[in-house]
């Protein structure tokens, strides 16, 4: 392959317990994002896309498994080392009000990086907070106001600014859009991946909304009960859908388009607790294909064919 | 065709220490019988607003300060406060987004079935535990006897939702309004959700008016739409001719923003700026300043909504450029 991943997860698993019982969020995924590309990730909640993605983070330390930033093993890293490869990955979180600390003005949030990588003068930070506010959009006369005094889709631009002061490589944007409204959205979509572009930024984008995923997306995972159950690039997995999961999940979206003819497949059941999974293929009791195979043996996401990865037994 | 019901110039108002809110500001429109509409707008709108002010559930300082909502012959908004517990949950039922905090977490779920029933008088105690039974099948609800006796926190969000809707319809109401009843829930859920929806709906012949900000939600269920802006319906029509071309600029503007499934390589152009301050609106249109088409004459006066073609309506001075061409 032409491009070494910036990121490679391997087998990661993140595993929750409460008194006896073991939630596992995350169970066993693997897969890398290349240097420049926004890899999406969806599912439904519960699927373990959040979890997963904190875990790479190490905001969840992981219960098993690799992850390797640029090559380098990033579970085994401590302290400085840590520290330093922590700037390069920043995150943008769903909620941008409760991201943000409500007692600081906009101009400390997005400066509060800096200060505790101790990044330049206290005069450079500031300069440094006028050009992170004008290259997310904001007006830089706002810089001392608090966090209540601006819109969500204004909260969402200093929560951006703040996760780009340390000039990070790879950014986790997890529900990025979903708080907002419409009309909003698509204004921080388009400052996304203007930023991707121009920065050259390397994202893990999680949403919920298959629109803006498959908007934003050079190549898209499906997760469903911690795992993942689909990954390809983002137009062959729209349009030659090979998962009976995923292809439900993209039948289910409701369309403005009466005209585009589709054929609606009908769930029955909803996502079973993740504390008692189904055996063999966790999708198997809602699946319409089920077949014997599927309640014994989990199948494993494999290649087959153009980058396209699927776990099914019947594809 | 006589209407079902007939709201005219309705205000809401809410009275804050430095203001008024004017969140509904003068919204008319009509609903026939079995019919379904969908109000779509953003946070703050007043969509939500304009139907608890019919349902009376508005508390203060919210204020219903004029207008008119005649159902069936009576002005919804002169009843009463006993006058309009008769009418709630029996002639009109309704549905909310979050059904775990409109249950009663410490009542069962049977009981609250047959709340309604009983408090309209309309069965027995024996006959309203069989029709609940009944009920909860007819909504998807696996073993609705056992469930019956069971609380609301042992319900996943969906089997709640399809418990408020079993609520909804347990008195047969000629009005269902549903507000944001799948926005809580997970995609393969909502659809579930909006089948069993549009089922009840036709089974039981209700009118209903759904509450959501998702065109596509509101694009598969309902006949007509109405989208609000600021306290005001912009634009009015029937669905289909709606999305193929719309007349008020906010209304083309929502549906370019939205990213739509099967269409990735389409740019998304959004609306700049965001929502006004409802303590503060802009003059004149109060979509002006985000509108591409507004020159000096949209910051002047107040577009009315006016008929653009036979039972479409938008409230735009520039109909002539977004191709309409307001009628008489």
């Amino acid at each position: 392959m032409a491009n070494t991943p910036l990121v490679q997860v391997e087998g990661l698993k993140k595993y929750f317990t409460k008194g006896k019982q073991t939630l596992k969020a995350v169970d066993n995924i693997s897969f890398e994002i290349r240097p420049g590309e926004c890899l999406g990730l969806v599912g439904e909640s519960g699927s373990g896309k959040s979890t997963a993605a904190r875990a790479i983070l190490r905001l969840h330390e992981p219960t098993a498994g690799s992850v390797r930033f640029d090559g380098k093993d990033f579970l085994r890293m401590q302290r400085e080392e840590l520290r330093e490869m922590r700037r390069q990955m920043q995150i943008v979180f769903q909620d941008p009000f409760s991201s943000l600390a409500p007692q600081f003005s906009a101009a400390q949030n997005i400066m509060e990086p800096l200060r505790i990588h101790k990044i330049g003068s206290e005069r450079e930070r500031e300069e440094e907070v006028i050009r992170l506010m004008e290259l997310v959009g904001l007006n830089p006369k706002a810089a001392g106001a608090f966090p209540h005094e601006f819109s969500g889709g204004q909260q969402q631009r200093i929560g951006i600014a703040r996760a780009l002061a340390l000039k990070p490589r790879f950014v986790v944007c997890d529900e990025p859009v979903s708080a907002l409204d419409v009309s909003i959205q698509a204004q921080i979509l388009n400052l996304l991946t203007g930023l991707q572009r121009d920065l050259g930024l390397t994202y893990l984008f999680i949403a919920h909304n298959l629109g803006v995923v498959e908007h934003i997306s050079q190549r898209v995972a499906v997760m469903y009960l911690g795992q993942i159950m689909e990954l390809a690039e983002t137009e062959e997995l729209f349009h030659h859908t090979l998962h009976p999961y995923s292809a439900a999940l993209m039948s289910a979206v409701p369309r403005v388009d009466l005209d585009q003819k589709r054929e609606r497949i009908h769930l029955t059941g909803e996502i079973p607790s993740p504390f008692n999974p189904p055996t063999g293929c966790s999708f198997h009791p809602r699946c319409p294909m089920t077949k014997e195979i599927c309640k014994q043996e989990r199948p494993v996401l494999r290649d087959v064919g153009h980058d396209h990865w699927v776990a099914c037994h019947l594809v | 065709m006589t209407k079902l019901l007939e709201v005219k110039d309705l205000k809401t108002y809410f009275q804050r220490p430095d203001g008024v809110v004017k969140a509904v500001d003068g919204i008319s429109y009509s609903l026939e019988p079995g019919e379904t509409m969908a109000i779509v707008g953003e946070s703050g709108s007043g969509k939500s607003v304009s139907v608890k002010s019919l349902m009376r559930l508005i508390r203060p300082p919210g204020r219903i300060v004029n207008g008119q909502a005649l159902f069936g012959g009576r002005d919804l908004l002169a009843l009463s406060s006993r006058e309009i517990q008769k009418v709630r949950g029996r002639e009109i039922g309704m549905v909310f987004q979050d059904p775990m905090s409109s249950l009663n977490p410490t009542l069962t779920i049977g009981r609250q079935i047959m709340e309604p029933m009983l408090w309209h008088g309309l069965h027995s105690r024996k006959d309203a535990r069989t029709r609940a039974i009944e009920l909860l099948e007819l909504v998807g609800i696996p073993s609705p006897e056992q469930r019956l006796s069971e609380y609301p926190f042992q319900f996943s969000g969906g089997m709640r939702q399809r418990v408020m809707i079993a609520m909804a319809i347990a008195c047969k109401p000629k009005l269902l309004i549903a507000d944001e009843p799948t926005t809580a829930l997970d995609v393969t859920v909502q659809a579930q959700i909006l089948d069993l929806l549009r089922n009840m709906q036709k089974e039981l012949g209700m009118a209903t008016i759904l509450i959501t900000h998702d065109f596509g939600v509101a694009a598969e269920f309902s006949q007509r739409v109405a989208v609000m802006y600021a306290g005001r319906i912009v634009e009015t029509s029937p669905m289909r001719p709606f999305l193929k071309q719309q007349h008020h600029p906010y209304s083309s503007g929502l549906l370019r923003s939205t990213p739509e499934v099967g269409r990735a390589k389409t740019t998304l152009e959004p609306i700049p700026g965001s929502p006004p301050n409802m303590m503060d609106p802009p003059p004149g249109c109060p979509f002006h300043p985000r509108c591409p088409l507004a020159d000096e004459s949209c910051k002047a006066s107040l577009p009315p909504l006016v008929e653009v073609e036979p039972e479409r309506m938008a409230a735009c001075l520039k109909l002539n450029q977004t191709g309409g061409k307001a009628h008489g």
